[in-house]
């Protein structure tokens, strides 16, 4: 891995940790779940990446175990948040939902522990390791199941929009809501063949590593137009070309 | 699930058309897919909108004379039902990501 790596870590750490904390603060005032769960999932992600990194920045090898297993839970912990939220918002009455949210929550579990009962803990083997493939398994359904409703929703909305029943913003939010689904799970792919480049070579190639920290990053950037667009870009959005055919309002 | 506000369209629409149960439900439930709206979570502004703009053309089709007329019959009887008051669907995913926005 290069040597400067971690600091695009850090910076997508801190984003969500930021972005958490914000939701946090919002779920304080409106005292409703999804925030509540969003902020959960961004602050366990951005935690996470603290674990990552800090053997890195730190070059201590005596630190990878701990904080690499304490990442992957917290990276697992916060996908099972996500899901939750993605039902509770897109699907709350669905059977279908409740019973992926149950799967991807067990299947996350049960490759958590059997990376470990096979003393892969970091995760780091998956041509050794058949309960790597079932946690990835997890989180790349969890991220697919994230861009599908968020390109869904904004179908539908483009739709209201024509009739002045959903304003532009929210419209976009969806669309920015599915790209981030869809570039996580693109990441997913890469991480895969990441780690099994790793585990078959014993080193990391620059060039994956770098297509990951670009696929990191750009989630992070959605994130923030979704939850904190700056005026600018409001103003933007407002004034495309999707504007209301009909404003009844 | 049907919102309440739903299974009551449907049968005002029902009554003022002379359709059948599936007629009325399937003709609304076409038209509320196409303003982009869900039947799980319809409100009483989302149906104005579908009743004024796209039922319409959907009862002409189907072979009803005063389409308009019917319409409005039908959004008249919605307007004065209590459900209509008390059904807001304020945590449909638009409200949501509209106050999500203001972290």
């Amino acid at each position: 891995m290069e040597d400067s790596s971690y600091i695009g870590g850090i910076v997508v750490g801190v984003g969500y940790v930021v972005a958490g904390s914000r939701l946090l603060r919002l779920s304080l005032r409106t005292r409703e779940n999804p925030e509540r769960l969003l902020a959960a999932t961004f602050f366990t992600w951005g935690v996470s990446y603290a674990c990552w990194q800090t053997p890195i920045v730190l070059a201590d090898e005596s630190l990878v175990r701990p904080l690499y297993t304490a990442g992957r839970f917290l990276t697992d912990l916060g996908t099972i948040l996500s899901v939750f939220f993605l039902r509770l918002v897109f699907r709350p009455q669905s059977r279908l939902a409740a019973s992926m949210v149950a799967g991807i929550t067990i299947a996350l579990i049960l490759g958590f522990a059997g990376s470990g009962w096979l003393g892969d803990w970091e995760a780091m083997y998956p041509l050794e390791n058949p309960w790597w493939w079932m946690e990835w398994g997890a989180v790349v359904v969890s991220v697919a199941w994230m861009c599908f409703e968020g390109f869904r929703h904004h179908g539908m909305a483009k739709l209201r929009r024509q009739h002045g029943l959903c304003d532009g913003l929210v419209c976009n939010r969806y669309l920015l809501w599915g790209l981030t689904g869809a570039v996580w799970t693109i990441y997913e792919l890469a991480y895969a063949i990441q780690q099994i480049e790793f585990n078959a070579t014993g080193s990391f190639s620059g060039r994956l590593d770098a297509l990951a920290a670009a696929l990191e990053f750009i989630p992070i950037v959605c994130i923030w137009l979704v939850f904190f667009p700056p005026s600018r870009y409001q103003r933007w959005i407002d004034c495309s070309d999707l504007q209301p055919k009909f404003a009844e309002r | 699930m049907e919102t309440p506000l739903f299974d009551l369209a449907a049968k005002r629409l029902e009554q003022h058309t002379g359709f059948s149960q599936l007629e009325a439900r399937g003709t609304l439930r076409i038209a509320v897919k196409s303003a982009g709206l869900s039947a799980q979570s319809l409100t009483i502004e989302g149906l104005r909108v579908v009743f004024r703009k796209l039922m319409p053309g959907e009862l002409e089709q189907r072979g009803v004379s005063d389409s308009g007329g019917t319409c409005a019959a039908v959004m008249a009887d919605l307007e004065n039902a209590p459900i209509a008051a008390s059904d807001s669907a304020s945590n449909n995913p638009d409200d949501i990501f509209r106050r999500l926005a203001k972290a």
